[in-house]
């Protein structure tokens, strides 16, 4: 309990955990939609010191996270709609995008923490997630359960609007529904290199090699052969679906990973995105994402 | 999109507004258990509004339509289940299993979840409605007279609008949609690309609508973002409510096309 704080400084904190817990779901339902736009555009602080990280690495800085988030997001999904609307011409005028596919993210057992200056919070979040999908190429929907965690930095602008900073996406375990045991799986996959895992895309899937833990196609990030799943020193990012005449892109990584391992037969347990404890300011003993020459934000 | 408030609130106001969203989390948590204990009358009585001006204009939207007015809500969700609840007790009964037909045995080897999480939820600027989304997935354990089980992992999008009534949040509008649901220990692969008119043991449920349309077709994944994702409000209005006059029907060109143009 922070009684050293005013009311007035515990009531506007108490409205800073409610907006980051809406932001949050924000992200949440906008991702769920392939709406990267309407995410980074508006609850986002694209400056130097944002960050977006996954079990393959970190990109530092507003336009990398922007770019990787963004552009590189799209594309696949208007890849996919321009085989979909020759199959199933029903989906005429939608948008594309919600089209490739739904990654529902949902949110769970939140620990929310506000500095004591109120300029910054903190937020770790378990999410017992699910991707579905109907029309694709391969003519039969798909579904997929993907547990993962969340470590969030958010900053509170000058207009009192909280907005996301940093974001590390640390996935787990990920299998079909519902005919996959996901511990038989990753002694497979630990018996036997070659074996995919349930929740890979097909090879010539629009999804994949995207920076989801979804793609875990083999070469792709996040999955067996990427950097998620061999780190540094593995194959070059980049899954089935990046394999094009210009080869595997460059994914532009500050810090490559693994930042966090998906479950495998033989691991530790990690605690990559503890829970925030309360604190004062954000710095470097308090946030998901160090910061590079300062120690504080 | 702004997902921002623009209004600014004093301590006061913003202390008050802060209280409000707790109760209607709390509201919806409620529900939850209600839910799972099959209290669907007691739900009703008290988590949905009660006063004359809001009991007519209830609704609660499924994917194939809405049940409007509160007397119908209570017709399909209450008195029709339970009276299906009793056919499936009897049948249990009648197949050899030491059970009675009694009320209180009603859902004899059922089970139900339908947990809330993702909460997305803003109070009207004038504070006397609110607007929220969850993301709800569940089980659904359905007893056969054989005595095994139809178990059934649901996922859906869960959505309302609120009203302080007499001091109280309410309940107004509720849409659940659904997006997919799987048999336990089948491949959801093996499944119908048409959610809308393939088999589907909730649509059976619930019976037909006051107002048959298309409210949420998966097929299309979340492409018609129905239930929207909230945004702020100063008051109430019609547009954009969960309402079934708040539906964003699709473009009319759209179905001109579908109907006419796709069948040449």
């Amino acid at each position: 309990m922070k009684t050293h704080l005013s009311l007035h400084q515990r009531i506007r904190n108490a409205d800073g955990s409610q907006q980051i817990e809406n932001l949050k779901a924000i992200h949440a339902y906008t991702h769920a939609r392939n709406w990267p736009v309407e995410e980074w555009d508006n609850i986002w602080d694209l400056s130097d010191d944002c960050s977006w990280a996954h079990g393959f690495g970190r990109w530092r800085g507003g336009y990398k996270v922007y770019l990787n988030s963004v552009t590189e997001w799209d594309i696949p999904t208007f890849t996919n709609y321009m085989k979909v609307y020759k199959l199933y011409p029903d989906v005429m005028g939608m948008d594309p995008r919600p089209l490739n596919f739904s990654p529902v993210h949902i949110l769970s057992s939140d620990v929310i923490e506000i500095a004591d200056d109120g300029k910054s919070g903190r937020g770790a979040f378990l999410t017992p997630g699910t991707i579905f999908e109907y029309l694709k190429p391969a003519r039969h929907r798909r579904a997929i359960f993907m547990w993962e965690r969340y470590g969030a930095d958010f900053v509170c602008d000058e207009n009192g609007n909280w907005k996301y900073l940093h974001e590390h996406v640390c996935p787990d375990f990920q299998g079909n529904y519902d005919n996959v045991n996901w511990g038989l799986e990753a002694y497979q996959m630990a018996c036997d290199p070659t074996h995919r895992n349930s929740a890979a895309p097909p090879p010539d899937a629009d999804s994949a090699g995207h920076p989801d833990g979804v793609n875990a196609a083999p070469g792709g990030p996040g999955g067996p052969g990427g950097p998620g799943g061999e780190g540094p020193g593995g194959p070059p990012p980049g899954g089935a679906g990046d394999t094009g005449a210009a080869g595997p892109r460059d994914m532009m990584l500050d810090d490559p990973g693994p930042l966090h391992r998906e479950y495998e037969f033989l691991m530790p347990i990690q605690n990559t995105c503890p829970w925030p404890e309360p604190y004062a300011v954000m710095d470097n003993d308090n946030t998901y994402t160090p910061f590079i020459g300062k120690d504080r934000l | 999109m702004n997902y921002y408030e623009t209004r600014k609130y004093t301590d006061e106001e913003l202390l008050v507004r802060i209280l409000d969203k707790e109760e209607i989390k709390n509201l919806m948590a409620r529900r939850a258990f209600y839910r799972a204990n099959q209290q669907r009358r007691r739900e009703l009585d008290e988590l949905w509004v009660a006063t004359e001006e809001y009991r007519k204009s209830a609704s609660y939207g499924r994917n194939w339509g809405y049940y409007v007015g509160l007397d119908s809500i209570r017709n399909y969700y209450v008195t029709e289940f339970e009276r299906k609840q009793t056919a499936a007790l009897q049948a249990i009964a009648d197949a050899g299993a030491d059970v009675a037909v009694t009320p209180e045995n009603l859902g004899w080897g059922c089970s139900s979840f339908h947990e809330t999480t993702t909460p997305m939820l803003y109070i009207a600027g004038d504070g006397k409605t609110a607007r929220g989304l969850w993301y709800v997935p569940g089980q659904e354990t359905i007893m056969q007279p054989d005595g095994s089980a139809k178990c059934y992992w649901t996922m859906d999008n869960m959505s309302a609008d609120f009203v302080k009534e007499n001091g109280a949040w309410k309940i107004w509008h509720l849409v659940v949609c659904s997006d997919f649901f799987v048999e336990a220990g089948t491949d959801f692969q093996e499944g119908t690309l048409d959610p809308l008119t393939g088999p589907d043991p909730f649509r059976e449920e619930f019976g037909t609508p006051d107002i048959p349309m298309v409210v949420h077709n998966p097929r299309y994944n979340l492409g018609d973002n129905y239930p929207a994702m909230p945004l702020p409000y100063e008051t109430y209005t019609t547009e954009g409510s969960l309402s079934p006059e708040g539906h964003p029907r699709p473009a009319e060109g759209y179905y001109k096309f579908m109907k006419e143009g796709l069948k040449k």
